[in-house]
C-alpha cells in the first residue's frame, strides 16, 4: 500500500470521529443516552498517538480540535488543547500502554478522558455559563469501556492498510 | 469562546467553518433523508388528507391575518396618538436547521443562515407555534441559536389574562420552563398563557412562549414553583423564522 493511501485512510477515520463527535442521537431517544457517548476524537486521537507518534503530530491534532470547536461551538482552542494533552500522554506512554492489561488500559483511558471533560466542563462553565454537573464522571467512564472496542477495530485497520 | 463581544479570532472561525459545514452536513444527513424519504413514500391517501388539513388550517389563517391587519392598523393609529413607536415589525428570514448540538447540557442547534443572509448575534428567532431562542454566534454562511428551553436562557413573560411579569428561564427540558422570583400571592392559574413582554429589548412583545402547567406554593417559602410549556416545537421543527425588528435583512 502506498504512502498517500495510509495518509487518506487516517485522515478518513479522524473524519469519521468528526462526524460522530457532531453527529446527534434521534430526537425520539431519551436525554440521558447523551451521557452514554464517548468522546471520540479522544479515543481515535490517543490510539494513533502510541501507534504512529511519528506521523500525528500537534498541528494535525490542533487543527481537527479548531474544526470541533467551530462545530459543536466550544470556545477557539478548547478541544485542539484538550487532543493536544492527549496525544503528548499517548506519545509519552506509547512504550507501556501496549503491556498493559485491558484493565489498565481502561483505567488509564477513564483518568485520560476525565481529565480532558474537566477541563472542556470548567472552560464550558467559565465562557458559557454551562452547569458543571458530575455527570462527567459517568462520561468518562462509557470513553473508557468504549476504548478496548476502538482500539481492536482500529487495529485491524492499521493492519489492513499496512499503516505505519 | 461564543462571547458577543469577539473579534480576535473572529477570522480563524470564519475560516475553520468552511471546513465544518461540510462535516456538519454529512453528519446531519441521514436525519435530511429519514425526512425525505417520508415524504417520498407517503401514499396517495396521506398526501390528500394532508392537503385537505393544510387548505383548511390556510383558510383560518387568513381569516385571521384579515383581522389582525385591522386591529394592527388600529394599534399603530393607537400608538401614533399615544407617541409611542410600533412594536411588531413584519421583516422575517426563514432558516433551516442543519445542525444540532449533540451535547445534551446545551440546548443549541445550527441554522443555514449567517451573516451574508443579514444575521445577527441577539435577534429572536420563532418557530410556527411559538419563540425558539435567540442566535449567540454567527459565522458567514451559518449561525448558532440557543433555545428557550437550555439553562443558560432567561426570557420576560407576562401572562395574557392577568399581565402578570415573570422570567421564564430554560430547564434542559424541551418541554418546560421555570418561571423565576414568583411569589406565592401572584395572579397565576394552570392553563395561563404567557407572552414574551418585551422588557430587555431582546424579543419583541407579543410572542407565544406557553402555558402555565403547574402552581406549587410551599407556605415556607417566598415564592412559588412555576412551571410552564413551551409552545414552540423546539424537537421537531426543521424551519425558524429570524425576526429582524427594526432591522433591514
Amino acid at each position: 500500500m502506498n504512502t498517500p493511501v495510509r495518509g487518506i485512510v487516517v485522515l478518513l477515520i479522524l473524519l469519521i470521529g468528526l462526524l460522530l463527535t457532531v453527529g446527534h442521537l434521534p430526537r425520539v431517544l431519551p436525554d440521558w443516552i447523551g451521557w452514554l457517548r464517548p468522546e471520540w476524537m479522544v479515543l481515535i486521537c490517543f490510539f494513533w498517538a502510541i501507534e504512529l507518534p511519528e506521523r500525528i503530530g500537534l498541528v494535525s491534532v490542533w487543527a481537527c480540535g479548531s474544526v470541533m470547536d467551530v462545530m459543536v461551538g466550544d470556545a477557539i482552542g478548547t478541544n485542539g488543547a484538550c487532543l493536544a494533552l492527549v496525544s503528548f500522554v499517548g506519545w509519552k506512554l506509547q512504550s507501556r500502554v501496549s503491556l498493559y492489561s485491558p484493565f489498565q488500559q481502561i483505567a488509564l483511558m477513564f483518568v485520560i478522558s476525565l481529565g480532558v471533560l474537566w477541563i472542556k466542563a470548567v472552560i464550558d462553565n467559565l465562557f458559557n455559563g454551562v452547569a458543571f454537573t458530575t455527570h462527567i464522571l459517568v462520561n468518562a467512564a462509557c470513553t473508557s469501556l468504549w476504548w478496548i472496542l476502538i482500539s481492536r477495530v482500529l487495529g485491524r485497520v492499521k493492519t489492513r492498510f499496512d499503516i505505519r | 469562546m461564543e462571547s458577543y463581544n469577539e473579534t480576535l479570532l473572529d477570522p480563524l472561525k470564519q475560516g475553520v467553518a468552511i471546513v465544518a459545514r461540510p462535516i456538519q452536513s454529512i453528519a446531519e444527513a441521514p436525519y435530511f433523508l429519514t425526512d425525505a424519504s417520508i415524504d417520498f413514500f407517503s401514499s396517495r391517501n396521506n398526501l390528500q388528507k394532508e392537503n385537505s388539513i393544510l387548505e383548511n388550517r390556510i383558510r383560518e389563517l387568513s381569516y385571521g391575518s384579515q383581522r389582525l391587519a385591522a386591529i394592527e392598523s388600529e394599534n399603530t393609529r393607537l400608538r401614533e396618538l399615544l407617541g409611542s413607536r410600533k412594536r411588531l415589525s413584519g421583516d422575517v428570514l426563514v432558516a433551516e436547521i442543519v445542525g444540532i448540538d449533540p451535547n445534551i447540557q446545551r440546548r443549541e442547534v445550527v441554522i443555514d443562515k449567517g451573516t451574508v443572509d443579514g444575521v445577527r448575534v441577539r435577534q429572536a428567532v420563532i418557530e410556527a407555534e411559538g419563540l425558539f431562542g435567540q442566535v449567540i454566534a454567527t459565522t458567514r454562511s451559518s449561525a448558532r441559536v440557543l433555545m428557550v428551553s437550555d439553562p443558560r436562557h432567561a426570557i420576560p413573560v407576562e401572562v395574557v389574562r392577568s399581565g402578570f411579569r415573570s422570567i421564564a428561564v430554560g430547564m434542559g427540558l424541551s418541554d418546560r420552563l421555570y418561571l423565576e422570583n414568583v411569589s406565592t400571592t401572584a395572579d397565576l392559574i394552570i392553563g395561563d398563557v404567557l407572552v414574551s413582554s418585551g422588557l430587555g429589548e431582546r424579543f419583541p412583545r407579543g410572542y407565544p412562549v406557553g402555558e402555565v402547567r403547574s402552581v406549587d406554593i410551599d407556605p415556607a417559602r417566598n415564592y412559588a414553583d412555576v412551571y410552564t410549556s413551551i409552545q414552540a416545537r423546539l424537537d421537531t421543527s426543521r424551519h425558524v423564522l429570524i425576526l429582524f425588528d427594526g432591522m433591514a435583512p
